[in-house]
């Protein structure tokens, strides 16, 4: 039989809660990098690349493409502030908590208007994103996008 | 409880100004890609695209609204009620009530928005010469507890694909001379619904036919219903309508500040009661037929970008404000013979209201 030193069972405990700890933060770190990508909302008109900010926790997005770029007369579209749409930065400051990416906001480039925003991730391929009046998403509304991917 | 809900109101519509008012500093990412044609991207999985239940530049959704609603001076002349009763004309000083509503979206994703609400609207009528028991019962009636309504509302927006949807709207309404302490039996509920099915034209304009089970004219009818919201090109004018009941042309001045003109019908009936006999009549089923049309000029002013303030000036028509006995189907045209016909003279009215909407 093997008998075993108190170090060396102290050692081994640690060896193994240091590699639970490195592969659950690695885990959430992938969980939370999951929704990087193009994706695009259920209207069709327009994709959102959700991206990470560099060395920070913290997710962004911005409208990479657009079904119809140029108004009318043909310029480039804009927001009612006269920002043009494209490369817009239209979801801000998302954090990663408890399966949701939350804290964050969303700008609707139609109206002008910003408004309090939630992330949750059906699956890899679809989001449900709701934007809402409150801090609380209270009051709101509740959108799917589907993941982009090269043809 | 109360001061928490204050608070809780006030941090909702406080907090979006610090949202609103974020700049947009550049961001860099972490892995900033090499170069994607984004043109060329498919989907993963399917992502049906659904009609939305809003156009560009429209009126803002309000949520919860809270108003004052105000008619000046004119002349109430009733109809005796048995053959040789009293009906003394009399002045109305002022014809006046707390207006309070909730709108409130329970379910709301793109496939589907079902929103529930509650509404509470009271009319005090101010008598020039106070009523008496020798006064006709409809004056006694509204001199002494005026008229009240309390609502409930669902109403649910389906869009079947990315042009066409459905609106189903269900309505539960209390309205009498009921007072607050002595609350109206539930039995006297009365029931209002409507049909749509519409199409969406494109981000500025959606239009949709149906029919309604409703109670505008004052008595119960059925009726065609034509909806429209519009806004032209330019997003400095627009439509919006549900004829016959609500037509309105609006003027977008900026993203603060809208115009609009137009009318709006407001019509119920109201359960007038004599219990215990108050008004010494052999019947207690009497019902008044109240219907005005409202000719109005409104601005909508947006204090936060979540707070309007809404102020409307305009002239009430009475279309209706006679008693019947009982509830019954009464179509345009119907000559059934009312139990008391009232005649009101036209005064001009005002309704504020504050408003936290959903822009």
């Amino acid at each position: 039989m093997i008998k075993l030193g108190k170090l060396t069972i102290i050692g081994v405990l640690f060896a193994v809660t240091t590699a639970f700890n490195a592969d659950t933060a690695l885990d959430a770190a992938n969980e939370a990098s999951a929704i990087v990508g193009v994706w695009m909302p259920s209207e069709g008109t327009a994709y959102v690349k959700i991206f990470k900010e560099k060395g920070k926790e913290i997710y962004h997005g911005k409208i990479v493409w657009l079904k119809e770029p140029n108004d009318e007369e043909g310029n480039p579209r804009k927001d009612p502030n006269g920002k043009p749409i494209l490369n817009m930065l239209n979801l801000r400051d998302f954090v990663f908590e408890d399966d949701e990416w939350v804290d964050g906001t969303i700008y609707d480039p139609k109206s002008g208007n910003t408004y309090y925003s939630t992330i949750e991730m059906v699956n890899k391929d679809k989001l449900e994103v709701r934007g809402s009046l409150d801090p609380f998403g209270l009051v709101g509304r509740t959108d799917t996008w589907v993941r982009m991917k090269t043809n | 409880m109360t001061k928490s809900l204050w608070i809780l109101l006030l941090t909702c519509c406080i907090l979006p100004l610090s949202v609103l008012a974020q700049d947009d500093p550049p961001i860099e990412e972490e892995d900033e890609d090499s170069f994607v044609d984004y043109s060329n991207l498919v989907q993963t999985m399917e992502n049906k695209a659904f009609a939305s239940s809003r156009i560009i530049g429209q009126v803002p959704i309000k949520v919860f609204s809270l108003g004052y609603d105000f008619q000046t001076a004119h002349t109430l002349q009733p109809e005796p009620f048995v053959p040789g009763g009293a009906a003394t004309e009399n002045e109305i000083n002022s014809a006046q009530g707390a207006r309070f509503s909730i709108n409130y979206p329970v379910f709301s994703k793109n496939y589907f928005l079902l929103n529930l609400g509650l509404n509470y609207a009271e009319t005090n009528y101010s008598f020039a010469t106070p009523t008496t028991a020798a006064s006709d019962p409809l004056s006694q009636a509204l001199d002494n507890n005026g008229l009240r309504t309390l609502g409930f509302t669902a109403t649910a927006f389906k869009p079947l694909d990315i042009k066409r949807y459905l609106i189903l709207q269900f309505g539960a309404n209390l309205n009498g001379d009921y007072s607050i302490s002595n609350m109206q039996s539930l039995k006297y509920t009365r029931y209002t619904g409507a049909a749509i099915y519409g199409i969406k034209s494109n981000d500025r304009k959606m239009w949709g036919l149906g029919l309604s089970r409703t109670y505008v004219g004052g008595a119960l009818n059925y009726l065609p219903v034509y909806y429209m919201l519009y806004t032209a090109k330019s997003e400095k004018w627009g439509l919006e309508m549900l004829l016959p009941a609500r037509f309105q042309y609006r003027r977008n001045i900026n993203s603060k500040n809208m115009l609009l003109a137009g009318w709006e019908v407001e019509g119920n009936t109201y359960r007038i009661s004599n219990d215990e006999n108050r008004y010494k009549l052999p019947y207690n089923d009497m019902e008044l037929r109240r219907s005005e049309l409202r000719f109005r000029i409104s601005w909508e002013h947006a204090i936060t970008p979540q707070i309007w303030l809404s102020t409307q000036a305009g002239y009430r028509y009475n279309w209706s404000f006679d008693v019947d006995r009982g509830d019954f189907f009464r179509p345009f045209g119907d000559d059934t013979p009312f139990l008391a016909e009232t005649n009101f003279t036209n005064p001009a009215y005002f309704n504020i209201s504050i408003n936290w909407v959903s822009p």
